[in-house]
């Protein structure tokens, strides 16, 4: 089953058109690469999926789990599992992590009709996840992203969807900015996070980090459409060739 | 029984016939209001929120004799020590509140940039000059200003034509040559920039002789749509002398106004501007460096009114106080409910030189409007022990090193003067500076 | 953006201390004059010394005008029109014997959350609980006295330790300092009263519970605390009020003296009734406290963390005469509605090597109006002194304001100051990331201005900081969507 169905999408931002009837599904448990040349419509795309507004959907429909998803609010969204790693995540000076992830993951807790879990259990339930990323408890109680580095903004995200454990990753230019440590680090993130039931949208401009995540399928997002659907070999060619060889098909 | 306000009131009906635009009924009307309000309110008293700091009393309380013609037997050498550059600055020069045709220079004006003494204009056309002279509203904090309206002689009107650029620093320079008698000057000048114009204009002030003498100026700038105007104030009169000064500027849609203030002088001063940001992305920055030292009172006073979105402002004032000197900051900016995208910041640092030295200052912010990103600081403190001791330890003398910490502290500012010429000669203003010999 | 469709359609709940107790009270008739000074004073059965000290702060007043300095705007009080004293009948002001105090009062407290009761009361807290004029009980006394430390109303100070009180009152806030000061020398019915022995670190927080009760009265409590020598002691005080649509007036006056080596640190959560949504109603807390760091090394620091009153106006401020003193203000004030806040501190550097810091943070929503406004004074003979101030405004929408008024004043070149301060709204891009996270727009509002505040809630004891985190989050409902 499809965890995701886009169809005929069409955004446009103050009225300028972004995309321009995409399609796309993406399966249960399946990792799929967005690529696309800058202003293509990634990051777009990234944002309308959460719900972000001053972009106007002029067309067409997008299904999450079977329901329409353009009707729920943001927070809807996210409790029903859908995750944005965001490209750059804002500080938020005072409120530590921990704080913002106790109050997120209860929130997910209540919309699943489960208890929330109490500050204890919660915090060793954290620090084992923190653990699983090499931060420390210290870290936790770091305000949100104040004064961290590109690097250490990307692995927060990856722990914060460790700690929400969402159905649908959505990784807006993880791999952006960072060296090849810090790589090798995230993509050991997003490999630990790959389950069966859990699905990943990977919006990337470089193939590196696909070598090292294997996705099922790779999509190049031209002109607002997905002009091609590859493989791993796609993403190799597109490394080589660059988008130029594409844009004939995108016309 | 005779109160400073009644006499100014005597002089008032007594020069009133030979100040400038008595012939035309609008333009003596404005003066007579003025001086009407000045009556009424008297000069502002120290319990005055905005007042609280100045020593209005002992800036009030003599009474100056006013003259109403221009100075003559000035030689033109005498100026040299005050001038900017003898050559490549247009020069306008006011004696004793009166301009001087021999003295001043104005050779090669490009075409659409009218300068022209406000005493001459006044008779040739009243009715240009008029908006722009529009009294305040009388209040009790405008005394001085009142004064002014009433009392003016003279000073320089400014016109800059749509897209004229002036390529040479103005230089309105503003000389009392001081006798036993005192005398009080009340300049006013106006400056209209139209859109897409550009100039430099300098303002200063300076004494001939060491008597006691008052000076009560106006200023009014008008920054059309794209203009840009650099304003330097130099306050470099004598340290006997009163010196109360206003300027009021007024902005329209993606202008800049580049306002520096450099108090070396006088015994007390008090300088007030005040900026309307009234247009779409205007912008202004309001830089200030005093020095005071001995029992000079040095006062400044800033407001930034945000009255439209997407407006920017800076402001950067520096103290440096020595001996007894009293050192004030007051600036203030406002965004009212409803205007959005305004940045503002705001910074007032301080250095204490000696141990009776004083400095009050208070920033403060006004914010109506959540769409705001405002900021202010303000700092008091003396040189860094530690960094005397360094350069100190790399073999300068103690006063030495002391001077370079100085010229540090005040460096910033002194770099952002342009153009070059104007640039070095506020330096060479500042390395003469009286901070050198403490207390 | 916080749009005002998102204010309405955010749930409203109202203030949660609005009730009033049923309970019959000696109210005095409304007006102030000698006649009515005098009956205050014998109601208390004050020894005479207070009671001239009363009348001449009275006449003292009658020479005053109000002020009108401040940013706060309210409509003129009628001074006649208040009533002076009130106190539950059934009270019995000898007795310190919490069997003697009517149930509806006890009851009335634990509603509040302040168990009067030492079985149930929080462990580690001493409570004073002031009842409109009088003071109804105080907990914990023996244990206290065991020690040495003097813990209860001012009433029973002024008549049980008439010296402490004659050497100590009005000595760091005379009778004269302003307006209100003296209104409140004149008229003060009770209050705490709480004195710390040389070389004692008090074992508990000490705490005085204020609560409005009657209407058309006004509190005036007047709390004096003393910490001698090398002693230490942890003050809370907590206020609400039924909710009534007449503003009612609070005009309290605090003094703290810390004499050589000692620290008090004193702490406010006030939740006074603010009004209702329209502006209606609310206290008008109009208070002076000050703290004297007398001796040398002392400290004093005030916390405050103010989301209540129709207007508050107060400056907690320190005089730092002890060489080496420390003075702390950290206040976090929140205006919704039609709120206004005027408040702020004053350091006043006289010793050598004495030392402030400022922290404020003032949150505007609805309506609201937030005032910062300080004096750092540095004089001549304070050789090394150091201040450091920041003061943050933070803005919810775009009909509440946020002013800075900052006074700094230095006269001493050793002296080192610095000020710093922004204004800011929450961002579109906080609120959005914290949806993404399974936030609502509240909650995402409530984590952001909690984390605001952060740097003054912790320095609260937990119990009231926990107080204040939710007292934050309830005064906040209805500012945003």
């Amino acid at each position: 089953m499809n965890i995701l169905e886009i169809q005929n999408l069409q955004v446009s931002v103050m009225n300028k058109p972004i995309l321009r009837g995409l399609d796309l599904r993406l399966g249960e448990g399946e990792i799929h690469a967005i690529m696309g040349p800058n202003g293509s419509g990634k990051s777009t795309l990234a944002n309308i999926l959460v719900g972000r507004g001053d972009y106007q959907i002029t067309a067409g429909t997008i299904r999450y789990q079977g329901e329409d998803l353009i009707v729920r609010s943001p927070e809807e969204r996210a409790m029903a599992g859908v995750f944005l790693a965001f490209q750059n995540p804002v500080e938020i000076p005072g409120v530590s992590n921990a704080r913002l992830l106790k109050e997120a993951f209860n929130a997910h807790r209540r919309y699943g009709h489960l208890p929330e879990m109490d500050a204890m259990t919660f915090r060793t339930h954290l620090q084992e996840r923190a653990k699983h990323l090499g931060l420390s408890d210290d870290w936790l109680l770091r305000p949100i992203n104040v004064g961290f580095s590109g690097g250490e903004k990307k692995r927060n995200e990856l722990l914060q969807m460790l700690v929400l454990e969402p159905n649908l990753a959505i990784l807006d230019e993880i791999d952006s900015g960072l060296d090849i440590d810090a790589l090798t680090d995230v993509a050991n993130g997003i490999n630990a996070l790959r389950n069966n039931l859990r699905s990943m949208l990977l919006i990337t401009h470089y193939p590196r980090l696909l070598e090292q995540v294997h996705p099922d399928k790779v999509h190049v997002l031209i002109g607002g459409r997905i002009v091609m659907t590859g493989g791993m070999d796609l993403a190799g060619r597109l490394e080589e060739q660059g988008y130029g060889w594409l844009s004939e098909v995108a016309a | 029984m005779n109160t400073p306000v009644t006499l100014y009131r005597d002089l008032f009906t007594e020069l009133e016939k030979s100040l400038p635009g008595y012939d035309s009924l609008p333009l003596r009307g404005l003066r007579q209001e003025g001086m009407q309000h000045f009556m009424d309110k008297g000069f502002p008293s120290q319990r005055l929120e905005n007042w609280k700091y100045t020593p209005v009393k002992a800036i009030s309380q003599k009474i100056y004799h006013i003259n109403n013609h221009a100075c003559q037997g000035l030689d033109p050498s005498d100026l040299l020590p005050y001038l900017i550059a003898p050559l490549g600055v247009y020069r306008l020069v006011f004696v004793n509140g009166w301009f001087s045709q021999t003295l001043s220079d104005l050779h090669d004006l490009p075409d659409g940039v009218r300068v022209e003494s406000m005493a001459k204009l006044v008779k040739e056309a009243p009715d240009m000059l008029e908006p722009y002279l529009k009294n305040k509203k009388s209040g009790s904090d405008q005394g001085f200003t009142h004064l002014n309206d009433a009392l003016w002689s003279d000073g320089a009107y400014i016109h800059l034509s749509p897209g004229t650029r002036l390529e040479r620093p103005l230089h309105l320079f503003f000389l009392t040559a001081t006798s036993k008698k005192s005398m009080m000057t009340l300049p006013r000048n106006i400056v209209v920039a139209g859109a897409d114009s550009h100039a430099w204009i300098v303002e200063s002030f300076a004494s001939l002789g060491h008597f006691p003498h008052m000076t009560n100026a106006h200023s009014t700038i008008v920054l059309h749509d794209h203009a840009h105007v650099h304003h330097l104030l130099h306050l470099g009169e004598n340290h006997s002398a009163q010196h109360v000064g206003t300027v009021e500027s007024t902005q329209k849609g993606d202008s800049r106004l580049d306002s520096q203030l450099f108090s070396f002088g006088g015994e007390r001063t008090r300088q007030e501007i005040h900026v309307q940001l009234a247009g779409e992305q205007a912008e202004c920055s309001l830089d200030g460096l005093f020095i005071g030292n001995g029992r000079q009172h040095m006062d400044f006073h800033t407001s930034i009114h945000h009255t439209h979105a997407n407006t920017r402002s800076q402001q950067l004032y520096k103290g440096i106080l020595a001996g007894h000197a009293h050192g004030v900051f007051n600036g203030i900016i406002t965004v009212p409910p409803h205007v959005h995208h305004t940045q503002s910041n705001q910074l007032s640092t301080n250095l204490l030189l000696s141990d009776t030295a004083e400095i009050d200052t208070k920033p403060q912010l006004e914010i109506n409007s959540d769409a705001v990103q405002c900021s202010h600081g303000a700092t008091v403190g003396s040189l860094d022990p530690e960094a005397l001791f360094y350069l100190q330890s790399r073999g300068l003398d103690a006063s030495t090193a002391r001077n370079l910490l100085i010229q540090g502290f005040a460096e910033e500012l002194l770099q952002r003067i342009t153009p070059k010429l104007v640039q070095n000669w506020i330096e060479k203003h500042f390395n003469k500076g009286e901070y050198h010999h403490e207390s | 953006m916080l749009d005002s469709n998102a204010v309405n359609s955010a749930i409203s709940q109202s203030y949660k201390h609005g009730f009033v107790t049923a309970i019959p009270s000696d109210t005095i008739p409304t007006g102030l004059d000698e006649g009515v000074i005098r009956l205050i004073s014998a109601k208390k059965r004050e020894p005479e010394f207070m009671l001239a000290w009363r009348l001449a702060a009275y006449r003292h007043w009658q020479g005053m005008t109000e002020p009108r300095w401040s940013s706060v705007r309210y409509p003129t009080i009628d001074y006649q029109n208040i009533s002076y004293y009130s106190s539950p009948l059934t009270n019995n002001p000898d007795s310190i014997d919490l069997k003697d105090v009517d149930p509806k009062l006890l009851a009335t407290y634990e509603k509040l959350g302040i168990p009067l009761s030492e079985r149930l009361s929080l462990a580690g807290v001493a409570v004073d609980a002031v009842f409109d004029s009088v003071s109804v009980a105080t907990t914990h006394k023996k244990k206290l006295a065991k020690l040495g430390i003097v813990f209860c109303s001012m009433s029973e100070a002024v008549r049980e330790h008439s010296a402490l009180v004659q050497r100590f009152l009005g000595s760091v806030v005379p009778p004269g300092d302003n307006f209100f000061a003296a209104l409140n020398a004149s008229v003060f019915s009770d209050g705490s009263f709480c004195y710390i022995p040389p070389g004692v670190r008090c074992p508990m927080e000490l705490s005085t519970y204020f609560r409005i009760n009657a209407a058309g009265t006004g509190q005036f409590e007047r709390t004096l605390i003393i910490a001698d020598k090398n002693s230490y002691v942890s003050y809370l005080e907590g206020c609400t009020a039924p909710q009534r649509d007449r503003h009612q007036l609070h005009a309290a006056v605090v003094e703290l003296i810390a004499m050589e080596g000692a620290e008090i640190k004193y702490s406010t959560v006030q939740n006074w009734y603010p009004g209702d949504a329209e502006g209606n109603g609310g206290i008008y807390n109009f208070v002076t406290k000050r703290g004297e760091c007398r001796g040398d090394r002392s400290r004093i620091s005030w916390t405050q963390v103010e989301t209540g009153s129709a207007i508050t106006w107060k400056y907690p401020s320190v005089i730092l005469r002890g060489e080496g003193s420390v003075g702390r203000f950290h206040s976090v004030a929140l205006t919704n509605n039609h709120q206004q806040a005027d408040t702020g501190t004053k350091m006043i550097h006289i010793g050598h090597n004495t030392r402030s810091t400022i922290l404020s943070k003032g949150i505007s929503a609805g309506f609201g109006h937030n005032a910062y406004r300080g004096l750092v004074k540095v004089l001549a003979g304070a050789q090394g002194a150091r201040n450091h101030s920041q003061c943050d405004s933070l803005l919810l929408g775009n009909t509440c304001s946020a002013h800075t008024y900052p006074y700094i004043e230095v006269k001493n070149k050793t002296s080192k100051v610095e000020h710093e301060a922004t204004t800011s709204r929450i961002s579109e891009e906080q609120l959005f990331y914290c949806q993404q996270r399974g936030l609502s727009r509240e909650q995402a509002v409530s984590l952001i201005v909690n984390g605001f505040c952060q740097e003054v809630l912790r320095e609260l004891p937990m119990e009231f900081s926990v107080e204040a985190r939710k007292l934050l989050e309830v005064n906040l409902e209805g500012s945003v969507g």
